[in-house]
């Protein structure tokens, strides 16, 4: 294990001057003395719910990756409707050495491990993981924006974030999730309702239950 | 103040342990290894190389027993027990590199050893199907479509019967379904590759057409293993461990599939006549290991192979009972472990009980599997031992 991490250090070094500047310092969020991170996973193919507990396991067993705290997980209508089948989408709050670009590494790592061979792009997604926030930092490249450029117009993103990080402040937009979460809720007016699909809160997984860390 | 005993028995629970009492984050890297303790076997070391592997620990603090004779070189092999902490062996393993003797493979068997035992084997996919260790235990269903099985006899010989019984088995858990046309039943008369054909390929068929949970074929023989995997079948499972039929190594190979080697000690129409070990899991996993040899050497990934001790196949009560207690041992070949022990003559002769009623006794004995390191079961009555197994997971694999 030694070993492994001395490598990882070497390549985030290199990598570091790539991930773009930092946010100001206040709006990375220090909470007992490390960046939280956070991740949006997905997926709308066969049993959505143990993909997802698969992922999250497989983050845990990374040993540059602590999973801190998870939100519920919530079952979604796939934007634009369509054909393709509802979605369920939790999201993770982890601690990590990696860099932003090492973490994405990671995490399609863990898509290809836990996906189908038969993958079409846009098709059905087995497993979906997303780098949400990285702190206060900024990254865009052609490889990875962070915070996802997407995540604000997105209730099925800012449901189970405001779950685990309510008050964590986006790093562009420089608003709450909360904030952001009461918005888009606004915006959709009477369309908002928590008993439809795509707002509904599901069994398994649970904010709770992950209280133990 | 009272004193008392914590149980650790791998780094992240000394980690967790020392940061419970505030201890220091880089204290705690550099402590971790010194809490857990290992005990190694190694075997059939010359004298020499013993008594070397004897001071060096000694020197680490730790402590190694050799044969008696060992020491002049009285004996011309010795058997070595190792004591030591993480550290202490690791520190063994890095000054064992120096030394002559055959010292050197013998530190590389040392690292490979403690890593194994710790390791959590990587995901298997099995069709569309993720079996992610450690996450939870995963559930082989058990269909027989044989005439003399001895649990399910004559109940699923009829095709639509099975299929149905496989389907309720996937609503009520199974994972992977296990099916079998020959019966491993001790004293089971082996029959015809001809007559195995006749009942398991086309109920394959009709099953894999049905549902979407993956198909293990239950079969020792390379020709049914082939059709069965043309049908469908997703995953191999060989009792014989790559021991019987020198073919079936190549098929596995060539399907790609993930393949159970299991232990056995002689053959199903004779094993249980006077079952006999030296040294039962040593022996146990140096069968298993010889499968993963063949498997090699045949092109067969060591990453799509699952290990099975074998319960009920060449032992007696006490070996099947001692195989379940010490189950955690078969950790050293560093893959996963699955466990049928699911209404067996081991649970018969301990409750003096017959087969259809074993229920109580096979819960028990999944639970302790399960705690004792088993990532898959095989199991006939699913519904029930997945309750067993979800409970158990529970206790087991809090994180």
């Amino acid at each position: 294990m030694a070993k492994k991490k001395k490598k990882v250090v070497k390549v985030t070094k290199k990598k570091a001057a790539k991930a773009g500047k930092k946010g100001k310092g206040k709006k990375t969020e220090k909470k007992s003395g490390f960046t939280a991170v956070y991740l949006g996973l997905g997926s709308n193919v066969g049993d959505r719910e143990e993909y997802i507990e698969q992922a999250i396991f497989l983050m845990e067993k990374n040993p540059n990756i602590e999973v801190i705290k998870r939100s519920a997980n919530h079952e979604t209508e796939p934007e634009g409707g369509g054909s393709q089948p509802p979605f369920i989408n939790a999201t993770v709050a982890i601690k990590t050495k990696l860099r932003p670009h090492k973490l994405l590494d990671v995490c399609q790592e863990i898509e290809t491990t836990l996906g189908r061979e038969r993958e079409i792009e846009w098709g059905p997604r087995t497993i979906d993981i997303d780098i949400l926030l990285y702190g206060g930092e900024i990254v865009s490249d052609d490889k990875l924006q962070i915070p996802h450029p997407l995540m604000h117009e997105r209730l099925f993103v800012l449901k189970p974030l405001k779950e685990i990080a309510p008050q964590v402040i986006h790093p562009i937009l420089e608003k709450t999730i909360e904030a952001l979460f009461d918005e888009r809720k606004a915006e959709l007016g009477e369309k908002y309702d928590d008993e439809l699909p795509g707002f509904k809160e599901i069994k398994g997984g649970g904010y709770d239950d992950y209280e133990r860390w | 103040m009272i004193g008392r005993i914590i149980e650790i028995e791998d780094l992240s629970t000394a980690r967790s342990e020392m940061l419970a009492i505030g201890a220091d984050k880089v204290g705690v890297e550099l402590m971790a290894p010194k809490a857990v303790s290992r005990v190694l076997k190694l075997k059939g070391l010359k004298p020499a190389a013993a008594n070397i592997v004897k001071q060096e620990m000694l020197s680490f603090g730790g402590e190694a027993a050799t044969a008696y004779g060992s020491i002049n070189q009285s004996v011309e092999k010795s058997d070595l027990l190792i004591f030591g902490t993480l550290k202490q062996l690791s520190q063994l393993a890095e000054k064992l590199k120096l030394h002559q003797f055959g010292l050197p493979a013998v530190a590389a068997e040392l690292k490979s050893v403690l890593n194994n035992y710790s390791a959590v084997p990587e995901p298997i996919k099995i069709k569309d199907k993720n079996l992610v260790f450690g996450l939870r235990t995963y559930i082989m269903g058990v269909l027989n479509v044989t005439p003399d099985s001895f649990s399910d006899s004559n109940k699923f010989m009829d095709i639509d019967a099975a299929v149905s019984h496989a389907k309720q088995m996937i609503a009520d858990g199974a994972d992977i379904i296990d099916i079998g046309g020959e019966s491993t039943r001790p004293g089971a008369a082996q029959i015809s590759a001809e007559e195995e054909l006749k009942r398991v390929p086309p109920g394959i068929k009709r099953l894999a057409a049905e549902t979407e949970a993956p198909i293990s074929i239950d079969t020792t023989k390379a020709r049914v293993a082939k059709e069965a995997v043309a049908a469908g079948a997703a995953m191999i499972n060989d009792i014989s461990g790559l021991h019987f039929d020198p073919e079936m190594a190549k098929v596995a190979a060539k399907a790609g599939a993930p393949i159970v080697l299991m232990h056995i000690q002689g053959q199903p129409a004779n094993m249980q006549s006077n079952p006999c070990y030296s040294d039962l899991l040593g022996e146990v996993i140096d069968y298993l290991n010889e499968g993963l040899e063949i498997a090699k050497k045949a092109g067969i990934l060591l990453e799509q192979i699952i290990v099975d001790p074998g319960i009920g196949f060449g032992k007696t009560v006490e070996q099947n009972l001692e195989i379940l207690k010490r189950l955690r041992e078969l950790k050293v070949l560093g893959r996963p472990v699955l466990v049928g022990v699911s209404r067996k003559t081991v649970i018969g002769k301990v409750l003096d009980l017959p087969v259809d009623d074993r229920l109580e006794g096979t819960a028990a004995a999944v639970a302790l599997s399960i705690a004792n390191g088993a990532d898959l079961i095989r199991v006939h009555d699913v519904k029930e031992m997945s309750r067993v197994a979800k409970m158990t997971d529970a206790i087991v694999r809090l994180r």
